[in-house]
């Protein structure tokens, strides 16, 4: 950035602040009224995942720009075990630290990645860290207590599943090649080699977080919000009640409704009565690691052959833990 | 940047059994975790739907017909029909599904002291697949009785000893040199006591160590009935002053006192007429705050049956209401509202539980023995099903009104379902 366009940069912004309250001053109460009920439950389905989600984007890529500039470099690194699984088990248990739904994860573990953690290890941060976090374990406890294990079931399984994808993909002889080659060039910028003040440098990572992270957020809630006016909610719930449907139609339900981890306990809630312990858990699990706006936020960071592989297994482990406790409880 | 090492140039071909087995890792893994979903949903499919947890209330199954056992299943159940249902010993009941809950009500009040297992086979979810079998067994309470052993002799005691139903030895819970009547709660008796110069006096005496509270009558006099309402913490006494040379007061004053309130007053009775009630006879209404009385000096036919509830009356926010006439009260039809009361030789049942009362023609005979009053000796239980017969002398039976067996006997009088509204 030149010195110009920093001088430019908060006229810019209160400009289109500005713009934007002029917009909503001068616009009707309601801009949906004209629309047909299906293109209304869109807007309002797609525009709640984007309310529900942006305060953690926005505090992801905030502590990707601390973990990226304001710490030392490599001192995360340097606080890390060494052996490789009691490393990535550490890694795993950071979310207590760093309380960010699912969505702010995305931009959060990008910025692990550049500070040189390795892909397998954030990717195990990534996936465990939405689960293993006070605000999702404080939520999952008031909805459920201890009620069929669902809570220990969550942690538990979110760990092992985190833990289990890391160690595999910690075998990958190229770990480089499971990243987008446009966030492999990102990684490629060393964030303290940059030129300016930590706080010019910190506006630039939010900016350039920013650019990446919000159109797929935006393209992310879009198809949330299509799949759930097509797909019928009453076909998910009445495939509740069966042992290994219940499993899979909220395995389904997680995928599309798209919902953050901080509060989609309470959201299942409301199903609870329907749907069977090994569904919810299985709901709880899958949701927070694989949904369609997660894998939209996941593609600017890693490749899509690398998304498929991680979302079957992810898959494969969440459904297998949910019919073992139908099986159980 | 510090991935470098971890990031190879693209372009660059790693070396291929790296790369191979890495990919046999992944996807043996994949395969694997899918070989266990794919057991994992074969055992599920092959179980049906299981008991989580049942719930029944042990207390109130054994006094009110209606009572339920809800089994809750882990799965949404399909419809149960009758004949799947079996209840060991024997008990009416009817079941009913909602979601994931069996819903067994009894029709009939359980027995005291028994153990009931209920079987539920061919459950299945209303996903069909494989059915199972619920079964739950559970053992009704043994109740507590209480009963008055008067003293065997100069020097001693009048004692209100409790036994279980079912039999065992007798514990005195409380002793004074004259006990003239007592009524029992869970947790209290209320005793009514002779001092030494012949005056009554009434004291609620706690059963769990508390402090025993004296009741404030309305001063010298005689306690003439005492009965008690367990179910709602009331007890109700008529009173009957000592005899003043200065001036008359009625005789057998009502006043009713509400355990939940601690140390109280008695709350005064008043009758239709807004004068304190002088009641010739009366009685709780089960399971209710309300009483029904008649007046003293009222015999002859046509006098008022006056319902009156005691919390109202203490608030006075509701008075005395006449809903009938009768010349005595029997008692009520076990585990309902209905009171039988015989007017000119002709018995009617009134039930206080409709606005307003409905009263119908009710056969009184030796062979529908009524609660809240002894009849020849016999008082009934609570639920109707169970009685306490009291001989000469002193010997009480209690009996199992379904086959006449005797549960169990004591040497007492005064058992305490006689005084149970």
């Amino acid at each position: 950035m030149t010195r110009s366009e920093w001088r430019w940069a908060p006229t810019v912004g209160i400009v289109c602040v500005l713009a934007l309250l002029g917009i909503r001053l001068f616009t009707p109460a309601s801009v949906t009224a004209w629309m047909t009920d299906p293109a209304r439950d869109f807007v309002t389905l797609s525009t709640s995942v984007i309310i529900e989600s942006l305060p953690f984007v926005i505090l992801g890529i905030l502590l990707s720009a601390v973990v990226q500039i304001w710490l030392p470099e490599g001192f995360l690194l340097r606080r890390m075990p060494k052996n490789a699984g009691l490393r990535r088990l550490t890694v795993s248990l950071l979310g207590v630290l760093l309380p960010v739904c699912e969505c702010g994860n995305v931009p959060l573990t990008r910025g692990l990645i550049v500070s040189g953690l390795t892909v397998a290890d954030s990717m195990t941060f990534l996936f465990a860290a939405p689960i293993i976090n006070p605000i999702t374990i404080i939520t999952t406890y008031q909805a459920f207590g201890w009620s069929d294990g669902i809570l220990i079931t969550r942690i538990i399984g979110g760990l092992v599943i985190a833990n289990l994808v890391g160690w595999i993909y910690s075998k990958h002889p190229s770990p480089g090649n499971l990243l987008t080659p446009t966030f492999q060039a990102a990684c490629a910028v060393d964030a303290h080699a940059e030129n300016g003040s930590k706080l010019q440098r910190t506006f630039l990572s939010f900016a350039r977080e920013s650019s990446a992270m919000m159109p797929a957020l935006f393209v992310g809630a879009g198809i949330a919000g299509l799949i759930q006016v097509a797909v019928s909610r009453n076909l998910l719930v009445t495939l509740g009640s069966n042992p290994l449907w219940s499993v899979l139609a909220l395995m389904a339900l997680a995928f599309v409704v798209a919902i953050c981890s901080n509060v989609d306990a309470f959201f299942i809630l409301s199903f609870g009565s329907t749907f069977l312990p090994g569904g919810i858990v299985a709901f709880l699990i899958f949701g927070p690691m694989i949904d369609v706006k997660m894998l939209a936020l996941m593609r600017t960071t890693f490749t899509s052959k690398t998304l498929v592989q991680v979302s079957v297994l992810i898959a494969v482990c969440a459904a297998s833990i949910g019919l073992a406790v139908n099986l159980v409880v | 940047m510090s991935t470098e090492q971890n990031m190879p140039a693209r372009g660059r071909h790693p070396d291929a059994a790296p790369a191979r087995r890495f990919r046999r890792l992944l996807y043996g893994s994949t395969a694997v975790i899918a070989l266990l979903m794919v057991t994992l949903i074969g055992a599920n499919l092959a179980q049906g739907p299981h008991l989580t947890s049942a719930q029944i209330n042990l207390g109130t199954s054994v006094e009110r017909a209606g009572q339920r056992l809800l089994l809750q299943s882990n799965e949404p159940l399909a419809a149960v029909a009758a004949d799947q249902v079996s209840i060991t010993p024997a008990a009416n009941a009817t079941t009913t599904v909602t979601a994931n809950s069996l819903d067994v009500q009894f029709t009939d009040v359980l027995r005291y002291n028994t153990s009931y297992t209920v079987n539920v086979r061919d459950v299945k979810s209303i996903s069909a697949g494989a059915s199972s079998t619920f079964s739950y067994s559970f053992t009704t309470p043994d109740p507590v009785m209480y009963f008055l052993a008067t003293s065997a002799g100069e020097g001693t005691n009048d004692a209100i000893k409790s036994v279980p139903l079912s039999g065992g030895d007798a514990i005195t819970v409380f002793s004074a040199p004259h006990i003239r009547q007592f009524v029992a709660f869970a947790n209290s008796l209320v005793v009514n006591t002779i001092n030494d110069d012949d005056t009554d006096a009434l004291t609620i005496v706690s059963l769990t160590g508390g402090t025993a509270i004296p009741v404030q009558l309305a001063g010298a006099g005689t306690v003439t009935s005492l009965q008690a309402s367990p179910g709602s913490n009331l007890f109700g006494y008529t009173f009957s002053p000592a005899p003043s040379p200065q001036y008359q007061t009625p005789p057998d004053q009502l006043f009713a006192y509400d355990l939940t309130r601690g140390q109280d007053y008695a709350i005064p009775i008043t009758g239709a007429d807004h004068e304190q009630l002088s009641a010739r006879d009366w009685m709780f209404v089960p399971g209710t705050t309300s009483l029904v009385a008649l007046a003293a000096g009222s015999a002859q036919p046509g006098s008022a049956l006056q319902l009156i509830d005691t919390l109202g009356e203490r608030e006075g926010t509701s008075g005395a209401v006449v809903v009938g006439a009768a010349q005595t009260l029997n008692g009520f039809v076990p585990g309902t509202k209905r009171l039988v009361t015989t007017q000119a030789g002709v018995s009617t049942a009134t039930d206080l539980g409709t606005t307003p009362p409905a009263s119908t023609p009710f056969a009184l005979s030796s062979s529908s023995p009524l609660a809240g009053h002894p009849l020849g000796g016999m008082c009934l239980a609570p639920n109707g099903r169970y009685a306490a017969v009291t001989s000469a002398p002193s010997h009480i039976s209690f009996v199992d009104l379904a086959d006449g067996t005797t549960v169990s006997t004591v040497n007492g009088s005064q058992p305490n379902w006689c005084s149970n509204g």
